[in-house]
C-alpha cells in the first residue's frame, strides 16, 4: 500500500497531536513567566490551549535538559487521569516534545544535531525508554525534513531516499529496543506514525492503537492518529473512519459519544465536500457526543464547534439554542468565517 | 539581563557628580573641600552600581543555606569596597594628569572595576575549586538562565547546579578571589592563543557548509539559533550555551580540561563593551565607542593572509597593546578585544599590496599595525 500523502507532513503530524487539545483551557504560568522575548521555544500554542506540562517538555527539550525531561516523564506517565480538558498529560508531553521535533523552521543541519544529541542520550542511558523514544522521534523528525509536505510523488528521488533511511532507522530503533519499551503506549504511536508513511496497512496501525491502550488505558490519542489516516483522501474510506470513531468513543469510557463528536469535528475539513455531505457522520450522534463532550470537560472552544456543526447540519433549534448561550462573544477561530452566516440563519424564521 | 542599564545608570550618576561643569562651579577657594565632595559621591555613586551587580535576589528554588552564604560573601566584600573604595579614588588622582576632571577620574575608577569584575572571573583560586565548576558549567539546563537580575545573583545559580557538598569549595574559591580585587594578579593565565569564540565559530561554518557530526552535539536551542540562515542575534541565554557547547566540543577532542575551562572563562567574562548601552551606529572602522568613551588608546597588529597576487586576502589579531586609564597593576582584561573588530575591518583599505612571488605560490603572513589614538 501506498504512503498516505499529507499535504504538509509536519504540519499535519503536529495537527494530529494538537488536535486532541484544542478544547482545553489554562495555560502555563511558572514557566511562561521564565521565558524571555527572545527566548521563544517554537510552536507556542495559543493561550488556553497549552499546558503547563507541554511548555515544560519543551522547554527541557529545547535546552537539551534529559534529566529533569525524564523526571517530567516518569510523573506524567504515572498518571492516567485526564486533564480539565480530557486530555492525558502524556498526551501533553508529547506535544512539547512536538513542538521541537516538528518545527517547520528548521532545516537539515538543525535536525542532524538533534538527532546527534538524541543519540548521545540513547547511548548514555541505555536503560531509559525515554531517552530510546526520543531518539527514535529525532530519526522521525529527519526522515520528515527530507520528505517535506508536498505530495510523495513530487519529493526528489534522492530526498526520498534520504527519507526512507531516516523512517527505516526509525523503525528499527523502536523495535530492536521492543523489550524495554513493552510499556510504552508512546512507543505504540511513534510506531503507529512511523508505519502510516511506511506504507503499513490500516489493520497493522489498529493493532498499535489497541496495543497503546493496553499499555496505559487512558492513552487513547493512536485513535485520533487512525482516524486520519482513515480519512479517504489518504487511501481510506468513510466507512472506515466512521467505525474509527465508533469504536475511540466506545473505548474512552465513561464519556459517551465524545469522542466520536470531537474526531470528525477536528477532521471535518478532511472531508472534502463538506462533513455532512461527504461522511458517514450522524448528526444526532455527533449532537450527542458534543453534549456528552460539554458535560464533562465544558469549555467554550467546544461550544463554538458544537454551534458551528450545528448550523451545518441545519439543526436550527440546537444553533439557536448554542449561539444564545455564545452570546456576542463568539470564539473566531472555531468558527473560520461562518459565524455570521450562521447567525443571520439561524435568526431567519 | 539589566547589567547594561545598571552600568549606564551608574556612570551617568558618577559622571553627573563630576563633570567638568560640576567642577568649574566650585570656586578656587573651596577646590579641596570640592574635590573631596565629588570623591565621596563618586565613591557612593560606584557602590550603588556594585550592590546592584552583587545583588542575592531571593530566589525561592535556591536553598537557603546557599542563599545565605552567598549574601554574607556579598556583604563581606561591599564592606570592602566602601573600605578601599577612597584610597582607590585617590589613587587615580595621583596617576591623573595634571588637568585632569573629575569626569576622568570618575572613568578611570569605572574601567578599574570593570577590569576587576572580569579579572574575578577570570582567576582560578586553585584546582579542586575549577573542578567543581567545570562540572557546574556542564550542567544541561544550566544555560535557561532565570530572570536574575544581577550578576550574583547568576553565579549563584551555578552553585546551586553542584552538589551540596562542593558549594563550601566554590564558595570559599569566591572569597579569595574577591580578596584578591584591587591586588596584581601575577599568575594570571593569559587567553589562549586560539579563542573559544573562533573555535566555535570555526566548527559552526562546517556544520553550516555540510559537516554532520561534531564532537559534541548542540542542543536544539543553539542549532536552531546559529544554523539557520542568517543565524540569530544572540542574547545571554544564547551565548552562554554556545559557549557551554564551545567547552564541550574542547574536551571531547581531549583538550586539557585546564586549558578548556581558561578558554570558557576568557570568552565569558563581561567586556568593557558588555558594560555600556549598545555602540550605536557608528562605522565599522571608526574609533570604537567603547573604546572612546572609557578613553582607550593603543595599538592592534594584525597578521594578514595574502593572496598569491599578493594583495590582502584574511586577517588575524596577532597582538595588541592598550593604555587603558585606571588599569595599571594588571592585564586590561575587560578592553582587551575592544580594537579588534574595528582592526580587522580597517584591514583591507590600511594593507599594502606586496609582491608576489615569483613561482606564484602566496607570499606570507604580513603584520600590519594600527594605531588607535584619542589624540
Amino acid at each position: 500500500m501506498r504512503p498516505p500523502v499529507l499535504r504538509s507532513v509536519r504540519r499535519a503530524g503536529l495537527a494530529l497531536l494538537l488536535s486532541v487539545l484544542l478544547p482545553v483551557a489554562g495555560a502555563s504560568a511558572p514557566i511562561a513567566e521564565q521565558a524571555s522575548a527572545q527566548d521563544p521555544v517554537p510552536g507556542a500554542l495559543p493561550e488556553g490551549l497549552t499546558s503547563p506540562i507541554a511548555d515544560q517538555a519543551a522547554r527541557l527539550l529545547w535546552w537539551g535538559d534529559f534529566d529533569r525531561l525524564e523526571a517530567l516523564y516518569r510523573t506524567v506517565r504515572q498518571s492516567t487521569a485526564l486533564s480539565d480538558g480530557g486530555t492525558l498529560g502524556l498526551q501533553w508531553f508529547r506535544v512539547g516534545m512536538a513542538r521541537v521535533f516538528s518545527n517547520d523552521d528548521e532545516t537539515d543541519p538543525y535536525y542532524a544535531q538533534l538527532e546527534a544529541m538524541t543519540r548521545e542520550w540513547a547511548t548514555v542511558h541505555p536503560d531509559s525508554a525515554l531517552a530510546q523514544m526520543l531518539y527514535a522521534r529525532a530519526l522521525h523528525a529527519r526522515a520528515m525534513s527530507f520528505r517535506g509536505g508536498d505530495y510523495y510523488a513530487k519529493v526528489p528521488q534522492a530526498a526520498r531516499r534520504q527519507f526512507e533511511h531516516y523512517l527505516a532507522l526509525e523503525i528499527e530503533q523502536l523495535n530492536s529496543h521492543a523489550a524495554l519499551l513493552e510499556h510504552e503506549s508512546t512507543a505504540d504511536l511513534y510506531l503507529m506514525t512511523a508505519g502510516r508513511f511506511a506504507g503499513w496497512s490500516h489493520d497493522a496501525q489498529h493493532a498499535l492503537a489497541l496495543d497503546a491502550l493496553k499499555r496505559n488505558p487512558a492513552d487513547d490519542v493512536g485513535f485520533v492518529d487512525l482516524a486520519v489516516a482513515s480519512l479517504p483522501k489518504w487511501g481510506g474510506s468513510t466507512a472506515q473512519f466512521d467505525a474509527v470513531a465508533r469504536e475511540a468513543a466506545r473505548l474512552r469510557t465513561g464519556t459517551g459519544m465524545a469522542l466520536y463528536a470531537f474526531l470528525y469535528d477536528d477532521n471535518a475539513n478532511g472531508f472534502s465536500a463538506g462533513l455532512f455531505e461527504s461522511s458517514d457522520v450522524d448528526w444526532p450522534t455527533m449532537r450527542q457526543g458534543f453534549r456528552d463532550w460539554m458535560a464533562r470537560w465544558p469549555n467554550e472552544y467546544m461550544l463554538n464547534r458544537f454551534a458551528l456543526q450545528a448550523c451545518h447540519a441545519q439543526d436550527k433549534p440546537t444553533t439557536v439554542e448554542l449561539l444564545d448561550r455564545i452570546g456576542t462573544r463568539p470564539m473566531g477561530r472555531a468558527w473560520h468565517n461562518d459565524y455570521e452566516a450562521c447567525r443571520r440563519w439561524a435568526r431567519e424564521p | 539581563m539589566d547589567d547594561k542599564i545598571w552600568s549606564a545608570l551608574a556612570l551617568a550618576s558618577a559622571w553627573a557628580c563630576a563633570t567638568p561643569a560640576h567642577a568649574a562651579a566650585a570656586a578656587p577657594p573651596q577646590a579641596a573641600a570640592s574635590t573631596a565632595d565629588a570623591d565621596r559621591r563618586l565613591a557612593d555613586a560606584v557602590m550603588g552600581w556594585l550592590d546592584k551587580i552583587l545583588a542575592v535576589p531571593d530566589t525561592p528554588d535556591v536553598d537557603p543555606p546557599l542563599h545565605d552564604a552567598v549574601q554574607a560573601l556579598a556583604t563581606d566584600h561591599l564592606a570592602r569596597m566602601r573600605r578601599v573604595l577612597p584610597a582607590w579614588i585617590a589613587d587615580e588622582h595621583a596617576h591623573a594628569a595634571p588637568a585632569a576632571s573629575d569626569s576622568d577620574i570618575a572613568r578611570a575608577l569605572h574601567n578599574r572595576i570593570v577590569n576587576e569584575i572580569a579579572l574575578w572571573r577570570l582567576e582560578s583560586p586553585g584546582p579542586a575549586y575549577d573542578a567543581i565548576l567545570l562540572r557546574a558549567i556542564q550542567r544541561p539546563g544550566l544555560c535557561d538562565l532565570k530572570p536574575r537580575a544581577s550578576y550574583l545573583g547568576l553565579l549563584q545559580d551555578v552553585f546551586q547546579a553542584v552538589p551540596p557538598a562542593d558549594r563550601p569549595t566554590l564558595l570559599a574559591g569566591e572569597r579569595t578571589l574577591l580578596a584578591h580585587w584591587g591586588t596584581p594578579r601575577a599568575g594570571l593565565a593569559p587567553a589562549p592563543a586560539s579563542s573559544l569564540a573562533e573555535d566555535e565559530a570555526a566548527t559552526i561554518a562546517r556544520l553550516r557548509a555540510g559537516a554532520q557530526d561534531p564532537e559534541a552535539p548542540m542542543v536544539p536551542v543553539l542549532a536552531s539559533s546559529v544554523l539557520k540562515d542568517p543565524p540569530a542575534e544572540p542574547w545571554d541565554s544564547l551565548t552562554c550555551a554556545r559557549h557551554q557547547w564551545g567547552l564541550a566540543q574542547a574536551l571531547r577532542r581531549g583538550d586539557a580540561p585546564a586549558q578548556a575551562l581558561l578558554a570558557w572563562r576568557y570568552a565569558t567574562i563581561r567586556t568593557a563593551g558588555d558594560w555600556m548601552a549598545a555602540d550605536g551606529n557608528r562605522g565599522a572602522t571608526e574609533y570604537p565607542l567603547t573604546a572612546q568613551r572609557n578613553g582607550v588608546s593603543g595599538w592592534v597588529s594584525l597578521r594578514v593572509t595574502v593572496d598569491a597576487q599578493g594583495r590582502y586576502a584574511s586577517a588575524a589579531i596577532a597582538d595588541r597593546h592598550l593604555v587603558v586609564p585606571g588599569v595599571r597593576d594588571n592585564p586590561p582584561a575587560a578592553f582587551a578585544t575592544v580594537f579588534d573588530t574595528a582592526s580587522i575591518a580597517m584591514g583591507p583599505s590600511r594593507f599594502k599590496p606586496v609582491t608576489p612571488k615569483a613561482d606564484g605560490s602566496p607570499p606570507g603572513p604580513v603584520i600590519m599595525k594600527i594605531d588607535w589614538s584619542l589624540q
